[in-house]
This record gives C-alpha cells, structure tokens and sequence, in this order.
C-alpha cells in the first residue's frame, strides 16, 4: 500500500522534486518503523558526508578513519558491548536495556562504510550531494534488510530523469509477487515447524533434526530472498536499478562458488572491502596469505550476523571450508574429473546444500544448542516429529515450484526470464503465484528473518 | 614492450593461474567475464605480473582496475 502511493506521488511529480519527496518518503518509513530511532540513521548521514566533506578540503586521511571507526563503533555499541561486556544477562539499569538494535543499521553501516572508503580509494574530488547521499543511505526499499547498495551504482541513478516506464513497474511487480510467494508460501509455512523443533530441542530426536535443518535452508532462504526479491522489485517500480541478492545459491559446486551467489550484497561487499585489502597486506605470504585473508573475511561475516560464539563458529566454518577448497583445487579438478558431468553437478550440488544445512542453523540457535542438536543425531536419531503435516506439504508444493523456476532460469535474472517468455507463460505465473499464495500462503509470521540482523 | 605484448604476458599468466589454456583476453574484458578469475587468484595474479615485469602495484592502484585494459596501461605506466 506504501509503495503503490509513494509510487503514484513519485511520478505525478515534477523531477526535481522527486528527491526530496523520495527522501521525506524514507525518513517517514523508517520512523514509522522505528519512532526516534530515525535520529541515528540522519546522524550517521550526517556524520558520514561532514567526514567526507573535511577529507575533501583537507585530504587528511584521519577524516577517512574517522568516519569507518565511527560506523564501526555505532554498530558495535548496539550489537557487541552489550553481549560482550554483559552476555545474555544485561543489569535492569543499564542502558542497553532501554535500547534496541535500529532496524538496518547493519545495513546502512556498510552501505556509508563503502561509500567513505570508495570516494578515498578512488580519490574522489568531489562527493555526492548532501541529498543524494541521504537518499543512498536511507532508500527504504533496501533501508531494512538490503540488498546493500554501492554508491557507484546507485547515486548515479538519483540525477537520471525517471519518466513512468510501463516495463519498470511490471518488472518490479513481478519480483514483488515472486518474493511474496516464496515468502508467503515456502519460508512462512515452514517457520511453525522449524519453531517447534528449535525452540525445544530438548523434546526431539535425531531424524526430526535432519529434516528441521533442511526445513530450516529452505526457509531462511525463502525468507531472506523472498524479502530481497520484494525490495528490488519495489526499488524497479521506482526506476531505480538494486544489484541482485540471490543466484540460485543451491545450485552452486562448491562452497566458494556459494558464496558468490548467497547473500552477493555483503559477501561482495566483505570481498571488496576486507578480503581485498588483507589480500594485498598478505600478498607476500603466498597461500597461507590467501588463507588468513579467508578466514578473517568469513569470521566477519559471521560476527556480521551476531555477537554470539554460533556466529563466530558460522564463519570459522565457513573460512576453514573455503581454505580446504583453495588447498584442494587441483585434487578435486581431478576428482570430479572421474564423474559424467551431469552427476558431478549434481552431486556438488547435493554436498553443498548439506554443508550449508549443517552450518546455518548455527544462525538459529546457539552453539551449545547445536552441539546438542549435532549429539542427538549422531547418538539419538530415532523419533520424528511431523507437526503440522498440511503445512509442511504447502512448503513442499511452493518449494518445488521454486526449485523448478530456477533450474530452468539458470542465472539469468528472474525479471528477464519472465519477460521473454510468451504471454501464456506469463498470466499463469501472475495466476499461479497469485492463487497459491491466496489459497496456501500463511500470514503467520510478521517478520523477515534478517530483520533481526 | 608494446602495450599487445603486455597484454599477451597477462594473458598468459591468468590462463596459468586458472590452469586453462583457452582464456583469451581484450583491454574491456573483467574478472567477472572470466570463468573462474575471482578474488581468491585475482592476487595471485596482480603477484605474479608484479613478478614478471619487475614492478610494484600500490593498493590504490590495484583497487582501481576495472578491466584488463586498466591493467595493462598501468603495467605500461609503472614500466
């Protein structure tokens, strides 16, 4: 409802007062979001361009410091000292209890992190417009969850004059409708289930972890995705172009290569941002260079989602895979050599989804739950437990439907392959997505899952 | 050397890094357009044409390739 009035608004108006409309627009979703929480997002807007302004007259690199310690420390007051000075037991008269985490401020973080660090490595003569920066920053389609934006690629769009293209809207529609199913219809009718397992550990058994684990891929997944799906496809109503989150991470050969199509937002931006630099610092250091530079990456990336020892196991886990697969490269060329092609990909595929069912549940529960998720399936895996067999059998339907859709689009982009189809295809892909999610899609869960992040 | 022939060294190197012997490349070509040039041998490769040509890549210089065509003007600038 929002979007379709900001929509509307957007285009009825003269160009240059798209802007500050759109701007008005984001600080009113936010703050219908989050009430005076709004005063960090346009403080850091504000901190972030004076920094960069100071830099620009003075070129004294300390402005540069100053502005990525700044975001640095404003995401780790909200999410690390309170866990890390006080655990899950924070005094009634401490501060952090009259607070909570403002929503997107791992986000918009980054988002001003890339643009500081992009205007000092490029060595910029000039930033942005005080204006188009807070609209790069507060953006509200991608404000809450990403995908995280590049300055490079978005302030440029900000000046370009957006007439009402038709092509836009029903693009951005079509990912809207996309993102709602898998959302709607996979990641919502599977939470009850993937709930009741993790949430009581203690009353299930072995098998029924195995199959929550993988309930539990799909759904975040579904969820996150579905959720990006959504922003992008609100941001192309727009005009505006957001760079993809997801590439049929499933379908990836190896975990390296998942990581480039999971969460391509932050882990291009970890890429960009972290491992590059390490790299270059450690270039010297021939593999063992390439290894710390992992490791460091992947340890961010799993902090990045928590201060909790399950996300510093996450992505400890993540780097140690990734270093097998830089130490192992030739051996397993040779390996997969021996399969027919058809059944290497698929088997790859098989043992990367595995991998990754292990690993994310460390993003649900805590890690001495998962050591006791890992005991019961080793030492304990009879019993299993169904819930909600209906449910379960709706995610089953949208999840194959999902499956299908992108084994036959491959990695070109959904709002491409929708619109080169004929238009039979077309109207049933509006009506199939649209009456499923009508007739099986749950409204039970109110949340995205990377809202909590 | 001419600015071709530093190109055919590069090209060299990367089909070596990637263990390939069919990668050919264009000044407009990125590590995107190249099956498996991602940011774990992207350095190995920077190195190795350090290496070659005797010269040292700052980082500024290194974050600011866009392309190889970027790369190979730097070569011929550093040279």
């Amino acid at each position: 409802m929002f979007l379709s009035v900001i929509t509307l608004i957007y285009y009825v108006l003269k160009h240059e007062w798209r802007i500050y409309f759109l701007l008005v627009a984001n600080f009113a979703f936010y703050y219908v979001s989050q009430s005076w929480y709004l005063i960090f997002l346009i403080s850091s807007i504000l901190i972030n361009y004076g920094l960069c302004s100071l830099w620009l007259r003075s070129r004294n690199r300390y402005m540069i410091f100053s502005a990525v310690l700044y975001n640095v420390l404003l995401l780790a007051f909200f999410k690390y000292i309170p866990i890390i000075l006080f655990g899950n037991s924070i005094p009634n008269d401490s501060i952090w209890t009259k607070l909570v985490l403002p929503i997107g401020i791992s986000f918009f973080s980054f988002q001003a992190i890339g643009y500081v660090l992009d205007l000092y490595w490029k060595d910029g003569k000039k930033q942005a417009s005080l204006c188009n920066f807070s609209l790069y920053m507060s953006f509200f389609p991608q404000l809450l969850a990403g995908p995280i934006a590049r300055s490079k690629d978005f302030l440029p769009q900000i000046d370009k004059h957006k007439a009402f293209e038709y092509e836009n809207v029903v693009s951005g529609a079509r990912l809207i409708l996309w993102g709602l199913f898998k959302k709607l219809v996979i990641a919502n009718n599977l939470s009850p289930y993937t709930d009741a397992v993790f949430n009581n550990i203690n009353m299930h058994y072995g098998l029924t972890f195995v199959i929550a684990m993988i309930a539990y891929t799909i759904q975040i997944y579904t969820d996150f995705s579905g959720y990006s799906d959504i922003a992008i496809g609100s941001a192309k109503t727009l005009g505006f172009t957001l760079m993809e989150n997801f590439r049929i991470p499933f379908f990836a050969k190896s975990v390296t290569d998942f990581w480039r199509r999971w969460h391509i937002s932050l882990s291009s931006w970890v890429r960009d941002y972290v491992n590059t630099p390490l790299q270059y610092k450690f270039r010297g250091k021939g593999v063992i260079g390439i290894l710390i530079a992992a490791y460091i990456t992947f340890l961010i990336i799993g902090v990045w989602h928590g201060a909790a020892w399950n996300f510093v196991a996450f992505g400890l886990i993540q780097g140690t895979a990734i270093s097998y697969e830089v130490l192992s490269k030739d051996f397993r060329n040779r390996v997969w050599g021996y399969f027919p092609r058809f059944f290497g990909n698929i088997l790859s595929n098989v043992l990367v989804f595995s991998f990754f069912s292990c690993c994310v549940i460390l993003l649900r529960v805590s890690l001495s739950e998962a050591g006791m998720v890992l005991s019961k399936i080793s030492f304990n895996p009879s019993g299993f437990y169904w819930g909600s067999k209906q449910l379960l059998i709706y995610a089953g339907i949208g999840t194959t439907i999902a499956w299908l859709v992108e084994f036959v689009k491959g990695d070109e982009l959904l709002v491409d392959f929708i619109a080169s189809r004929r238009i039979c295809f077309r109207w049933a892909y509006y009506l199939g997505c649209t009456i499923l999610i009508l007739m099986i899609g749950s409204l039970n869960s109110e949340n995205f899952i990377y809202f909590q992040f | 050397m001419s600015k071709q022939e530093i190109l055919y060294v590069v090209q060299d190197i990367v089909n070596s890094v990637l263990n390939k012997n069919d990668i050919i490349l264009t000044d407009l070509t990125t590590a995107n357009q190249v099956e498996g040039w991602d940011s774990l041998n992207h350095m190995e490769i920077i190195t190795r044409i350090e290496s070659r040509f005797h010269i040292s890549f700052s980082f500024m210089d290194v974050v600011n390739i866009e392309n190889v065509g970027d790369l190979v003007n730097l070569v011929v600038l550093k040279q």
